[in-house]
C-alpha cells in the first residue's frame, strides 16, 4: 500500500509543476509573432497547438527585444543567435524556419539585376531593418554601404521611391507588407533568394524553468505529432499564401534541432 | 592597468553595443556569411578582445589569422557564432575547415582528425567575488576549492573541477559575472582582458567587487584546429604554420600585438608556447 501511495504522489508532482501557465517572451515581429494577430501570429499558432497536444498551458508576453535579452531568467522565442550572446537555455527548440532574400524594383531596373558574390554589392544601397546587421565593419571594409530603416514599410517605400536599390528583407515579411502597402502591384518588386540565410525560430526553454526536462520533452514530441498530422503545415500554409516554403523546412528544422542542442 | 588604446577601442565596442541593438528576434541576421557560397568557414566564437565581431578586424587573434590566410594563399573566411558549441557542432558534424580559438573538449574522434596550430598564449586567473572572498585560499591545488561553485562556458572541460568535487554551473561571461554577484557561482576562469572588458562595459560601478587570485590559473594557447577530413585541411594547415612562421618572424605579428595591446607591449608572454 506504502509502495502505491508513493507511486502515486511520484506521478502527481510533476503534474503539479505543469499546472502553473509556462510564459514565454517575444517582441513584436509579424506575421510569425504579434499580439495583434489571432493566436498571436504563425509561431505563436504553432506554439499554442504544441502546446494544446503536450497537455501544456502556455502564454506569450510581448516586450521590446533588447529587455528580452537583458533578461536571462525568462523563455524567449525567436532566432536563437540574437539571444546566445548574453543567454544560456536549459534547451533550444526550433519550430519554424525563415529565408530571406533581396528585393528590387522592377521598374527602376527593367534589365535586373544579377548577384554572383559580396563583391556585386558594392554597386548598390542597400536598405536594412535597423539593428539586424551583424559584422558592420566587415561590410564596411568589403566597401557595402546600407541605409537602414526603423520599419519594414519604410524600407519598401524607400524601395520604390528609388531612394536605395535593394532591400533586403524576410521573404514572408516582404510578402505581407507588400500586399498591405502596394496591393496588385507586388509583383513589380523582384526577389532574388539568399539560399544561405534560412534561419530558425525556436522556443528557449530558460534553465530556471520549473520542470524543464520534462516540459522540453512533451513539446519536443508535440512538435513531431504536428508535423506528422499535417496539422503543421496547414498552419503555415495560411501565412504563406502563394508564397513558396522555405524549400526542405523539415530537414533544415532536424539540422537546427541538431546545432543548438549539440555538447 | 588598461592603457589609452585599449581604453579607446573598448569605449568603441560599447557605442556598438548601444547603437545596434537588434530590433527583431525574429528577422534577418545581416552577416558577410549570407552572400558567400563555395566558401569554406573557419568558426568561432566570441572571445573579446581575441575574437570579437564588434572590434575592428574582428579582434586580436583574427587580425593575426587572416593575415597568415592572405599571406597563405588560403581561401577561407572567418565566421564568428553566439556560442563554443555551435562551433563545435560545424567542425565535428559538418566537416568545417578549421574552428579556432581554445579548449575546444573534443571527443577522441574529433580529436584525431584535427591540427592543432597554437598562436597566442595566455595566462587565466581564476575571479572570484567580494562576498565570498574570504572563503577562498587558492594554493595552485583545485581540491582547495571543494564543494563551490564553478561557472564556464558550455562546451568547455569541466572534468577535473568535478573531479576535485567542485560543482559546475554553465553561463556566458556576463551572465556568469550575474550569478557571481548573486551568490550562485563562486568561481570563474578567464583572461584578464577578456574579464576586463566585459566588466568595463557591462558592469563599470561593480568592477572592484570582482577579485582576481593572484597565482595563476592556466596557462593557455589560442589557436586554430584544422580539419583532416576537410579536402583542403592538411594542406590550408602545413601552410598556415609555414605562413605564422613567417609573420613572427617579420615582426608583423609583433606590430599587430601593439596595435590592440599598446607599443609597450611585452610579446614574449604570448609567444611562451614556442619555446
Amino acid at each position: 500500500m506504502k509502495k502505491i501511495i508513493a507511486l502515486l504522489i511520484g506521478l502527481l508532482l510533476p503534474l503539479s509543476g505543469f499546472a502553473e501557465v509556462i510564459q514565454f517572451e517575444a517582441n513584436e515581429s509579424p506575421p510569425y509573432w504579434s499580439k495583434n494577430m489571432p493566436h498571436n501570429g504563425m509561431c505563436g499558432e504553432i506554439l499554442q497547438a504544441m502546446s494544446e497536444l503536450a497537455g501544456l498551458q502556455s502564454t506569450v508576453v510581448f516586450k521590446p527585444l533588447k529587455r528580452l535579452i537583458a533578461d536571462t531568467e525568462n523563455n524567449d522565442v525567436g532566432n536563437p543567435d540574437f539571444y546566445l550572446q548574453h543567454n544560456d537555455f536549459y534547451s533550444i527548440i526550433p519550430i519554424a524556419i525563415y529565408q530571406s532574400a533581396f528585393y528590387y524594383y522592377k521598374p527602376s531596373y527593367p534589365t535586373g539585376i544579377t548577384l554572383h558574390n559580396l563583391a556585386d554589392l558594392k554597386h548598390y544601397n542597400i536598405g536594412v531593418l535597423k539593428g539586424t546587421l551583424i559584422d558592420q565593419l566587415s561590410f564596411k571594409q568589403h566597401g557595402i554601404n546600407f541605409e537602414t530603416s526603423y520599419k519594414q514599410e519604410s524600407i519598401f517605400k524607400k524601395l520604390k521611391l528609388g531612394r536605395i536599390d535593394l532591400a533586403l528583407e524576410i521573404d514572408l515579411i516582404a510578402y505581407h507588407t507588400l500586399h498591405n502597402l502596394y496591393p496588385g502591384q507586388h509583383k513589380d518588386f523582384a526577389i532574388i533568394q539568399l539560399p544561405n540565410s534560412i534561419s530558425p525560430i525556436a522556443l528557449m526553454i530558460n534553465e530556471s524553468q520549473p520542470n524543464a526536462e520534462e516540459i522540453t520533452q512533451l513539446y519536443r514530441q508535440a512538435l513531431t505529432t504536428l508535423i506528422q498530422s499535417g496539422r503543421y503545415q496547414k498552419i503555415i500554409q495560411k501565412y504563406y499564401g502563394d508564397l513558396s516554403f522555405p524549400p526542405k523546412q523539415f530537414k533544415h528544422l532536424e539540422r537546427f534541432n541538431r546545432l543548438y542542442n549539440f555538447y | 592597468m588598461l592603457n589609452i588604446n585599449y581604453k579607446a577601442r573598448l569605449s568603441f565596442l560599447l557605442c556598438l553595443c548601444v547603437y545596434s541593438a537588434p530590433s527583431f528576434a525574429t528577422g534577418p541576421r545581416v552577416a558577410p556569411s549570407l552572400f558567400t557560397s563555395n566558401t569554406a568557414f573557419l568558426y568561432t566564437s566570441d572571445f573579446p578582445p581575441f575574437i570579437s565581431n564588434k572590434a575592428e578586424n574582428q579582434g586580436l587573434l583574427i587580425e593575426i589569422i587572416n593575415t597568415v590566410l592572405k599571406s597563405s594563399d588560403i581561401t577561407a573566411e572567418v565566421n564568428i557564432l553566439p556560442s563554443k558549441n555551435m562551433a563545435k557542432y560545424y567542425f565535428s558534424q559538418e566537416n568545417a575547415l578549421a574552428i579556432i580559438g581554445y579548449d575546444f573538449n573534443f571527443s577522441k574522434k574529433t580529436q584525431q582528425k584535427s591540427i592543432f596550430v597554437p598562436i597566442l598564449s595566455i595566462d587565466e586567473y581564476y575571479y572570484t567575488h567580494a562576498s565570498v572572498q574570504q572563503e577562498f585560499k587558492w594554493n595552485g591545488k583545485l581540491s582547495s576549492f571543494k564543494n563551490k561553485v564553478y561557472g564556464t562556458t558550455k562546451g568547455n572541460n569541466v572534468e577535473k573541477y568535478k573531479a576535485a568535487g567542485i560543482k559546475v554551473k554553465y553561463g556566458r561571461l556576463h551572465n556568469l559575472l550575474q550569478k557571481m554577484q548573486k551568490g550562485q557561482v563562486d568561481f570563474i576562469k578567464s583572461p584578464q582582458l577578456t574579464l576586463n572588458a566585459e566588466l568595463h562595459t557591462d558592469f563599470p560601478q561593480q568592477q572592484s567587487a570582482f577579485i582576481k587570485m593572484e597565482t595563476k590559473a592556466a596557462e593557455s594557447v589560442l589557436g586554430i584546429a584544422f580539419n583532416t577530413q576537410h579536402a583542403d585541411g592538411k594542406q590550408s594547415a602545413e601552410k598556415f604554420k609555414q605562413g605564422l612562421q613567417k609573420i613572427i618572424t617579420s615582426a608583423e605579428f609583433n606590430s599587430i600585438l601593439q596595435g590592440y595591446l599598446g607599443s609597450e607591449v611585452d610579446v614574449k608572454p604570448y609567444l611562451k608556447h614556442l619555446k
